[in-house]
């Protein structure tokens, strides 16, 4: 089975809307990342997108920003993280990504980062800082593999520019970004939301998943009107900070949030 | 692979899809404004009006009777407004905000020198400006964070990673993307997603065109040689595109810092840094094996930076321009040098290319000149010179203090 088929099964599977949640991969701690993701597997997240620690994270806010810092000063490379996202693409029974801007996957060889996704596993890949045109043959070469790589869409963007991003992708589901600016800050959700969310998917007959300051479960709600997977990420980040600094282990609080908004 | 994005293998566009209509607008906005004779016209008179140019050629007679050897000639963009050659593109791309119909600019700043041109265009157009400005580089260019405030700038502290001007380009991409449909960014090095690189070219090439004209009147010849500081690359690739199809040595001086350890100099040309795609753009950085930016030193904060702009990367490969590096000490030398012998003081930055040309002029001939862009002003660099040369400067510092203290 590919990643492209675990993850449309994860999607076909049970109804309701999905969840995703996020990591940064190394972070509080290389140890308990890979703990924090089959905790939020067992506590009901249909997928996890696992970071690569970098420099210059340029589509996040504080929270992940800092996360991504604290990682990278922890010693984490992108092979660590890949060799973690591949024990548990085989231990937790739901798709695992990667998420990677665009330099960190460059300079491990496009090639050689797609052969791993295949070799351990790993569903999908998301690259915020990387547009439609393909240059560097990425989704090409995902595609080839079975991996799903998962293409950005805004709010901004017309149906001619949706069909562009998504229609050279086999990814069976889209990440609809859901306002303006960086990850963290709550997303007010309005009927313009639901409008855009409904058009993407009419677009691209594709699944669409909502992220980008979702922090609450009545946003969750709201999203189940129109989207089918809402995305969680620095609203975890905001629970590991604070449960790590106060010298506890974060997972079960992150587990306890996921029961509560699923 | 889009042609008209690279130069060679370098630049591309390498940006969130959430930025995707801004580029759309800018590419056509910005094509349609170089092609439209009033646009051209506006820029051409401020350029005379307001910033001041034609800038000065000057023949630096004591420089060279000194050094012996070449001639040296200084293109003075330390005279342009705001006291760099960085307001050219300000300018240029202030225009270009207007008639885009946007009200407000943003842009990053390292020393300091492309914050103040920015917010002093923004103040003569209406606009409203936010500058991003490390911590680092504030506290270590303070006068021109002073002065960006007096030309009613929001001046805004970034304290994310090194915080120099990495971190500052960094945080106004940030701040773009969350308010793109009444901002432009005013990138202020020729780098970044197309067309940034062409588009920063394009408004500071006015500085090689002047001085093709200005020599051409003096000398009636081309020059042998032209030295130019490289940080992203603004000044030098303005300097040196008139030239590039002309038989004249070009020079970029990167930052050399205090050695050649990681972290402890800006030097990318060399060897040091590799290909990579960061903040939007391929070219060379400095980057660990994980593909993370390394954090730069440099005595200048103008030339602090882990990128370099991709045309001057392609320039490297193609063997066009030569690259070399000043170090810290040498640049402090030049300047001093060039402050007692000519009574002009250049910015630490521009201090990189006139080290680089003092080492150079003893060795060439009497009929040979060497032209120097002094791309900028050296006043701006009073708290990080003067420690070196003057012993009383940290009792004069202590003075000030208590006599404010006394005043209040």
């Amino acid at each position: 089975m590919t990643g492209i088929d675990r993850i449309r099964n994860s999607f076909e599977n049970r109804g309701g809307i999905k969840l995703m949640t996020h990591v940064v991969g190394g972070y509080p701690s290389p140890g308990i990342s890979e703990r924090l993701v089959a905790a939020m597997a067992s506590a009901g997240a249909d997928l996890v997108e696992i970071q690569i620690p970098y420099s210059d994270p340029t589509a996040d806010g504080p929270s992940i920003m800092n996360a991504n810092a604290k990682a990278r000063i922890a010693g984490t490379t992108t092979d660590m993280v890949i060799d973690m996202a591949g024990r548990l693409a085989s231990s937790a029974n739901i798709p695992i990504l990667l998420m990677s801007y665009i330099n960190p996957v460059y300079r491990y060889g496009i090639e050689r980062f797609v052969a791993r996704t295949l070799e351990l596993g790993i569903s999908g890949i998301i690259v915020p800082d990387y547009p439609a045109d393909d240059e560097l043959g990425l989704t090409e070469k995902c595609n080839r593999a079975g991996t799903a790589f998962v293409p950005l869409v805004t709010g901004g963007s017309t149906e001619e520019r949706i069909s562009e991003v998504c229609g050279a992708s086999d990814s069976p589901f889209i990440y609809a970004v859901m306002r303006a600016g960086v990850t963290g800050r709550k997303t007010e959700l309005t009927d313009e939301h639901i409008q855009f969310l409904e058009m993407a998917h009419r677009i691209t007959g594709k699944y669409v998943a909502a992220g980008f300051g979702i922090r609450e479960r009545v946003q969750v709600e709201t999203l189940s009107r129109s989207a089918h997977c809402a995305v969680i990420g620095s609203a975890v980040t905001d629970i590991i900070e604070k449960e790590y600094s106060e010298g506890k282990d974060p997972t079960e609080a992150v587990a306890r949030f996921i029961r509560a908004i699923r | 692979m889009n042609e008209d994005k690279y130069f060679g293998k370098h630049g591309g566009r390498f940006i969130p899809e959430v930025l995707h209509n801004a580029f759309v607008q800018l590419d056509y906005s910005y094509r349609k404004c170089v092609a439209d004779e009033n646009f051209m016209r506006e820029f051409d008179l401020l350029c005379k009006d307001y910033i001041g140019r034609p800038t000065p050629l000057y023949h630096a007679r004591n420089l060279g009777d000194h050094l012996g050897g070449a001639r040296i000639y200084l293109k003075m963009e330390c005279l342009a407004h705001t006291g760099a050659h960085k307001i050219n593109n300000a300018l240029g791309q202030g225009l270009l905000a207007r008639s885009m119909g946007k009200r407000r600019v943003i842009a990053e700043t390292g020393a300091g020198q492309h914050g103040i041109a920015t917010a002093a265009v923004a103040a003569m157009l209406g606009l409203e400006c936010e500058i991003f400005m490390g911590e680092t580089d504030m506290a270590r260019q303070h006068p021109n964070v002073l002065g960006m405030q007096l030309y009613g700038a929001k001046v805004t502290p970034v304290y994310e990673g090194s915080k120099t001007l990495t971190d500052a380009v960094n945080a106004a991409l940030r701040n773009w993307t969350e308010r793109i449909e009444y901002t432009h960014y005013i990138l202020g090095s020729a780098l970044g997603p197309h067309p940034y690189p062409e588009m920063v070219r394009t408004f500071q090439s006015v500085i090689g065109r002047e001085v093709k004209r200005q020599f051409m009147e003096k000398e009636g010849r081309l020059p042998d040689m032209m030295i130019a500081c490289v940080g992203g690359g603004s000044n030098s690739i303005g300097f040196f595109n008139e030239f590039l199809e002309d038989n004249v040595k070009l020079v970029g001086v990167e930052a050399g810092g205090h050695s050649s350890r990681p972290g402890e100099h800006a030097v990318r040309l060399n060897g040091s840094g590799s290909e990579g795609i960061v903040q939007g753009y391929k070219s060379y950085f400095l980057q660990d094996d994980q593909g993370s930016l390394l954090t730069t030193h440099s005595i200048s904060a103008g030339l602090d930076y882990a990128g370099v702009g991709p045309q001057l990367a392609h320039l490297h490969d193609t063997g066009r321009v030569e690259f070399v590096y000043a170090r810290d000490s040498e640049v402090l030398d030049a300047l001093r040098l060039t402050a007692r012998m000519e009574g002009i003081l250049p910015a630490l930055e521009s201090s990189h290319a006139l080290a680089e040309a003092f080492k150079r002029a003893p060795r060439m001939q009497k009929d040979q000149v060497i032209i120097v862009n002094v791309s900028g002003r050296g006043d701006k660099d009073i708290f990080i010179t003067s420690p070196h040369f003057d012993p009383g400067w940290k009792n004069f510092l202590q003075s000030e203090i208590s006599r404010m203290e006394g005043t209040k």
